[in-house]
């Protein structure tokens, strides 16, 4: 079976929810004590798409970090984006549309990206969630687990894809 | 016939008087022999004294330095336990708080919570240090690190300093909790001292492993050492390179014997002006 090395990147604002998605997806747990994230943590998680095993290493960027200088070069190689967004706070969406379209489609418009609302499990408590507000590729919840699996399947199915073309 | 007389005579007495210092001469050898056990026993035991002088002198401090822990821990529980209680009562009086203070408090409370906690696993080792297999636990280093790393939250901030954690090649393993923290605690806030002063500070930890190894390198892109005059005084006591003032020149000495008693080593590759690595070689032994 082929081996491929692919480097996925998160981003979003601090508190979205970035790094319970990756314990989520890597290990299958959840914790609810929140730790901002210290600069960058690197997981790696394999998957098997069709014929080829694709080692998904995966940056969970800090948020505090997406507006410091040398951000750019922790983005190089990236071959999928992550843009998280919490979808009880409308600014982290609005902060992350922001990113996509000032930044990202500017010096990585080859990079496969897709917008996450995390937290899904908070809409039903929270009625003033318009989801029609957002556009958005998933809608997970690392407290249950909704969608996690899909996001980072579809994804490596996507690089897996451009990778042969 | 005289003559003849007089040398038997003479010869007779001569016997008598060889046979009287050979008596002597026993008795003399047999005089030294016993000085000489006397003097033996003498020696021995006040080596011995001296030995058992020492050894009530060692049992002593370690006594005295372990009591001196107990009641360090001890008497810090309750000071922190204090401030615990007051955070509560300030976050219950605050009213609108802006983002920052609920930050600042929450970490005020993970930071009391966290020196709480190594209290408490400082006490454990000391009820279980005669016996190290006790201490030998599974670790997961990310979570280790996440709290050493949190435990420095506004260092890091204001410093500017980028830490990169990847520990996919390894990141569980059984060690000893207390000593891995400390390790690695001083060698990371060792790594923030010497790169606050580069333009872009960037600090790596990594992981490998072989069959018989764990290492854990800590790696910054900051002032760096000249090894070829300095190296000595790295692990030494109270020694500090470069003219360096601002730290206390205790933190790699601990690294060092702490890596000595629970069975490891630290390596260190180091240039001037480009930074230094240190890395950590413990035992590997599976969870």
């Amino acid at each position: 079976m082929k081996t491929l090395s692919k480097k996925v990147v998160l981003l979003g604002n601090e508190g979205v929810g970035k790094t319970s998605l990756v314990k989520r997806y890597v290990h299958s747990i959840f914790n609810d004590e929140y730790l901002t994230t210290i600069g960058i943590k690197i997981s790696k998680k394999v998957v098997v798409v069709e014929d080829v095993e694709v080692n998904l290493m995966i940056w969970d960027i800090a948020g505090n970090m997406m507006n410091q200088t040398l951000y750019n070069n922790y983005l190089q190689g990236a071959h999928g984006v992550l843009l998280v967004a919490d979808v009880t706070r409308i600014e982290t969406y609005e902060s992350i549309i922001k990113e996509r379209d000032s930044h990202l489609s500017v010096d990585f418009g080859n990079t496969h990206t897709f917008i996450l609302l995390n937290k899904s499990d908070l809409i039903a408590d929270t009625p003033a969630i318009n989801l029609s507000d957002y556009t958005y590729d998933f809608l997970t919840s690392a407290k249950n687990g909704d969608n996690v699996e899909e996001v980072f399947k579809c994804l490596a199915e996507k690089i897996v894809s451009t990778s042969r073309s | 016939m005289n003559n003849s007389r007089i040398h038997i005579d003479t010869i007779a007495s001569l016997k008598a008087q060889i046979v009287a210092l050979e008596k002597k001469n026993r008795l003399l050898k047999k005089n030294l022999e016993h000085h000489k056990i006397t003097l033996k026993k003498r020696q021995n035991s006040l080596v011995n004294q001296t030995i058992e002088e020492q050894h009530a002198k060692l049992v002593k401090y370690n006594k005295e330095l372990e009591q001196f822990t107990y009641v360090a821990t001890h008497d810090l529980k309750s000071p922190l336990a204090n401030i615990q209680g007051y955070l509560d009562l300030i976050e219950i009086d605050l009213v609108n708080p802006s983002p920052d203070v609920l930050d600042s408090m929450k970490w005020l409370k993970y930071s009391v919570s966290e020196a709480r906690n190594v209290i408490s696993e400082l006490t454990n080792a000391l009820k279980a240090r005669n016996n190290k297999e006790e201490l030998l636990k599974a670790i997961n280093l990310e979570d280790l690190v996440e709290g050493i790393l949190s435990g420095m939250r506004a260092k890091i901030l204001n410093s500017k300093i980028v830490f990169i954690c990847d520990f996919t090649e390894i990141n569980e393993f059984k060690y000893y909790p207390v000593a891995l923290r400390s390790i690695l605690q001083n060698i990371i806030s060792n790594a923030i001292q010497y790169s606050f002063t580069v333009p872009f500070p960037e600090i790596k930890i990594t992981t490998n492993y072989s069959v018989n190894e764990v290492l854990i390198s800590v790696e910054d892109n900051g002032v760096g050492i000249d090894l070829e005059t300095n190296e000595s005084k790295v692990f030494g006591l109270f020694k500090r390179i470069q003219n360096d003032e601002s730290g206390s020149g205790i933190g790699m000495y601990i690294v060092n014997k702490l890596l000595e008693n629970y069975g490891g080593k630290l390596l260190l590759k180091s240039e001037l002006g480009k930074g230094s690595e240190f890395t950590v070689v413990i035992p590997f032994e599976k969870v």
